[in-house]
Parts: C-alpha cells; structure tokens; sequence
C-alpha cells in the first residue's frame, strides 16, 4: 500500500510541476517569479496538516501510551518540519526579488520561524534521553505545545502589521486569487500532500520495524 | 510589466527539490539499514544449518 501511495505521489508532483509551469498564467504584476508560490503556498498547508496530525496523535499518546501514536506524531513532525522548511526558503527566495530583501522580521516570517524551531526542539528533545517513553512524553507535549502556534502563525497578518500579504486560503472572504491561479495552487497543493501522507506512511512504517528490531 | 527573475525560479525549485529528494533517500537509506542486519542474519542462520 506504501509503494502504490509513492508512485500516486509522484504522479501527483509531476501533475504539480505540470501545471505550475505550464497551465498556470504569467501572473500580471509579479511576472514569473510569482510560479515559486505554488511550491511555496502549498508546502506550508502540507506543513500544517502535519503539525495537526502530530497534535492529535500527541494527545492519543498521552492519554493511551500506544507506541503506534508516538510513531504518527514523530514521522509527521519530520515530514511538517521539512515541508515547513521549503516554505521558508522558497518565501525567501521570493522576497528578494519582490521585496528586495531575503528576510524580513515580519510577524508571519517571524512566527514560522518560530514555529520551525519549536519542532525542530521537538525532534532534538526525543533525541536527548535515553529513557525512550520519558522522550515520548516530553515530545508529546512539545508537539501539542507547537501545533498550537498554528493559528497564530497563520493568522498573524491579521493580527499585526505585516509585510508579507494575507493568506489565499482559509481566510475570512472569498480565495484572494484568479480562479485560475486559485485552482493551479490546489492543484499543486494536491500533488504535495500526496507526496507528504507517502513520506509520513513510510517513515511511520519504518519507526515501527525499527521498534520491533529493537524489541 | 516586471522582470520574470527566472534564476529565482529555478533556485527554489531547485532547493525544494533538493529537500524533498533527499528526505525520500533517507527513508530509502533507513529501509535499508534495517532490511541488511536481517538479510545478514537469515544468511548467518543458512550457513549454520
């Protein structure tokens, strides 16, 4: 079942990388460049749903210690934080031709930041015990701690003035694009959590084997 | 009408790519990992029969 999500996802990236550079229109104002927001725009919504799923799995966790919760949380927390990863650097790499700089400490840029480095914490705590369930516990906690930022995160351009523009989806009003430009963004977006349930389907598996290897 | 910055292009496609690429090989690196001790086990346990 694994392998037949990988070559789905691949589909689904190939479909992305498809429509990205060849059915989406050159957008008027930003010329081409603005192309990088359909790796950008979609990786922090796979990033997002990641983090949700390591927030209900660390809750499982607590409250049932099944090893098969912490397993959930800890490959989607990898798969959140790489794909929180790209979003931050494709942004970058968008900003210094747009906004002329590669870093700015806005309140979105600035909470996402944040909310990397949270995760990354989370993965470096589980890595510091060597009491493995005592590791579980603490990452369980700073799991549902960091998911939490979510919101925050997402509606800081609302909250504070901001430099980086509103979102496009999941805003208060219609999508703030072009239908065509709102659809290539889902459809890439698609194609991207596709290739994100394959990386936390596999890494889940392999936390399992190595359990048991272990056991 | 704005210049279209291909190298720009290029460059986060390229660093998405590299980031997503090397994530699939390391779960293709661990699945290995933990197939080889077993496939050297089993072999182990072949000759001695």
């Amino acid at each position: 079942m694994t392998r037949s999500l990988g070559i789905v996802a691949v589909l689904g990236v190939v479909v992305a990388g498809v429509v990205a550079f060849g059915l989406a229109p050159r957008e008027v104002t930003q010329g081409n460049v603005q192309r990088i927001m359909y790796v950008h725009v979609p990786a922090i919504g796979v990033a997002y749903l990641a983090f949700i799923l390591v927030f209900v799995a660390s809750i499982t966790y607590l409250w049932t210690r099944a090893p098969e919760a912490d397993h959930t949380a800890h490959a989607a927390v990898e798969v959140g934080v790489l794909f929180l990863g790209v979003n931050i650097a494709t942004g970058a790499i968008w900003g210094k031709p747009t906004w002329g700089t590669w870093w700015t400490w806005d309140a979105r840029l600035t909470s996402a930041a944040i909310l990397f480095v949270v995760f990354v914490g989370y993965l470096l705590v589980r890595g510091m015990t060597d009491d493995h369930e005592r590791g579980a516990r603490f990452a369980a906690v700073v799991g549902i701690v960091g998911a939490l930022n979510i919101p925050l995160v997402h509606f800081s351009v609302y909250w504070w003035r901001a430099l980086h523009q509103p979102p496009t989806f999941l805003k208060p009003g219609p999508a703030a694009a072009s239908a065509s430009i709102g659809w290539s963004l889902l459809v890439c977006f698609a194609g991207l959590a596709l290739l994100g349930a394959y990386f936390v389907t596999k890494r889940y598996a392999l936390l399992r084997a190595q359990q048991q290897a272990s056991a | 009408m704005s210049a279209d910055h291909w190298g720009f292009v290029a460059g986060a496609y390229g660093v998405a790519l590299l980031a997503l690429g090397g994530y699939w090989r390391r779960l293709v690196h661990l699945e290995r990992s933990l197939k080889t001790p077993v496939l050297r086990a089993t072999r182990r346990r072949g000759l001695t029969r």
